[in-house]
């Protein structure tokens, strides 16, 4: 293979041969292309001469490293320097890599100009790259969606806490308004609720079903404000028709309740809370589990309640005759579970009436 | 490295940081004064230069400027040898750069020493997007570091933050 062919190989491949000399001089070997002649012009004298002193240009730095690998005189190991851009007036710039390997005892420096495979490099390493910072990018996304799901789930808690707020205020107004008429039971459907509640909640209902026995335990008379006072107050013994009034009160409760657009079947369940599991009840007549659960607990706690409290036509019975009649008449008139729960709070001493 | 010749200080200077950080576009900036919203990597090193004067002496800024690191390149510490000083580029829209710039700064302490550098807090101009919070800044501030907020984009502080460099490394020639 003659010079040329040699020169014309090293053309096709973009790379130069130097050769360090004793002198730190760098021959170049064979006639170098023209983009060397053009980044390396200054460098290079009339014998084919090129110095590389300037430890602060690339390969100034790489020559350090290169001179510690040409001293273990390994043949034929390439250490690259991987790879750097020269700048090329106006604006532009070659991407190069320079190697230094050893050869028969001669320190051989490589430069080759990576026109394509460095193009090639550029284009799948920025891809890349564009990739990670799009999933960042996408991650960042999510975390501020999440942070703003956050601000609106608590904004969204902070306006459902002032609902519960006004309503309790005006399930607490009806309650004033149903018990003005009876004074004999005031305080009666709060006592009544606060007992459902304990129930429930031994019970394990979830908090959102005991809310839902607390707001019905509180207005479940809410129909007496249909029955006239003289019934209400009525100290002696009530005829057919009085009872059948008084018992009239469930269903006008439901009537007025279920114009409410509550999130709980709260009309149904003051409908049915005097209605018996062996359906010798009130409206309906229902009987076991097609009465609600919530207003099974409400039939228990308001016998209870009622028993243990001062009536106009008797004087209290007291607790232990009212829990005297939950326990004789559990599984006839009342949920056996609803009544043994019943039983436990008090009998555990959880549970008293304020 | 420090090499003087007919009063013209040469100072190596790297710059470092995570990929797409803006230390190119920082080099751009200064040096060209331009300043470009494509993103385009680096690959390994690209080298600059810019005299300017500093502390009333000629300084000629020597930039190197390194290829981010991540996942896929690593910072080759021989390219660091004979800095005088460098500037840790810190992405303000991506907190992970931090982490990174912190790495960084750890390598390059056991490599050369405490050589000055500069902390830049960069893409400073993104504000709906901002990632590290000030208090954030203000830790780095309180471990010693000299923290300065650039952007390319709009050229805030970026000939402050190379010329508090240049300053930094006189007085460590001093």
């Amino acid at each position: 293979m003659n010079n040329t062919t040699i020169r014309q190989i090293l053309n096709v491949l973009d790379t130069v041969i130097l050769e360090r000399h004793a002198d730190g001089s760098y021959e170049i070997w064979k006639a170098p292309p023209i983009w060397f002649q053009v980044l390396f012009d200054q460098s290079i004298n009339n014998q084919n001469k090129m110095a590389i002193k300037d430890e602060t240009s690339f390969l100034g730095n790489f020559i350090v490293d290169a001179a510690d690998h040409w001293n273990l005189e390994i043949d034929g190991r390439i250490l690259w320097s991987g790879a750097w851009e020269e700048l090329v007036e106006p604006g532009g710039n070659v991407l190069l890599e320079a190697g230094a390997v050893c050869l028969e005892g001669r320190d051989i420096l490589i430069i080759r100009a990576l026109f394509h495979t460095g193009e090639e490099y550029k284009e799948a390493l920025q891809s890349a790259r564009e990739e990670i910072i799009a999933a960042d990018n996408l991650a960042m996304l999510g975390k501020e969606l999440e942070e703003y799901n956050g601000y609106l789930e608590q904004e969204v808690q902070k306006r459902i806490q002032q609902v519960r707020k006004t309503l309790d205020g005006i399930i607490e107004a009806i309650t004033v308004i149903t018990e003005m008429r009876d004074p004999y039971t005031a305080g009666h459907q709060k006592r009544v609720a606060d007992l459902a509640c304990a129930i429930a909640e031994k019970m394990g209902l979830d908090p959102e079903k005991i809310e839902s026995l607390r707001i019905a335990g509180s207005l479940h008379d809410i129909g007496k404000i249909y029955i006239p006072t003289e019934i209400l107050c009525k100290p002696g013994k009530l005829t057919n028709l009085e009872i059948a009034m008084l018992q009239a009160h469930s269903q006008a409760g439901y009537d007025i309740l279920s114009n409410i657009d509550f999130p709980w079947p709260i009309a149904e369940i003051v409908l049915q809370h005097h209605e018996n599991i062996d359906g010798s009840g009130y409206p309906e007549g229902l009987s076991g589990d097609n009465i609600l659960l919530k207003a099974r607990i409400l039939r228990v706690a308001d016998v209870v309640e009622s028993m243990a409290s001062h009536r106009p036509y008797r004087p209290t019975l007291g607790s232990h005759n009212a829990l005297e009649e939950i326990a004789l008449n559990k599984g006839i008139l009342y949920d056996v579970d609803v009544a043994d729960t019943c039983l436990q709070i008090f009998k555990e001493g959880s549970f008293q009436f304020v | 490295m420090s090499i003087e010749t007919d009063n013209l200080l040469k100072k190596k200077v790297c710059m470092l940081g995570a990929f797409s950080v803006g230390k190119t576009s920082l080099v751009r900036r200064y040096v060209d004064n331009i300043f470009s919203e494509k993103y385009q990597t680096t690959i390994g090193v690209k080298i600059d230069k810019k005299i300017v004067e500093v502390e009333g002496k000629q300084l000629a800024f020597i930039l190197w400027d390194l290829a981010g690191k991540d996942g896929i390149v690593d910072l080759r510490t021989s390219y660091l040898r004979g800095a005088s000083g460098y500037l840790l580029v810190v992405d303000k829209t991506r907190t992970n750069t931090l982490q990174i710039a912190i790495d960084i700064q750890k390598t390059v302490r056991e490599n050369l020493g405490n050589i000055p550098f500069i902390a830049l807090i960069n893409k400073w101009d993104l504000e709906g997007k901002w990632d590290i919070g000030e208090e954030v800044i203000t830790d780095l501030r309180t471990k010693g570091w000299d923290v300065i907020k650039t952007s390319a984009k709009t050229k805030q502080s970026v000939d402050e933050a190379f010329k508090a460099l240049g300053s930094k490394m006189i007085y460590q020639d001093k």
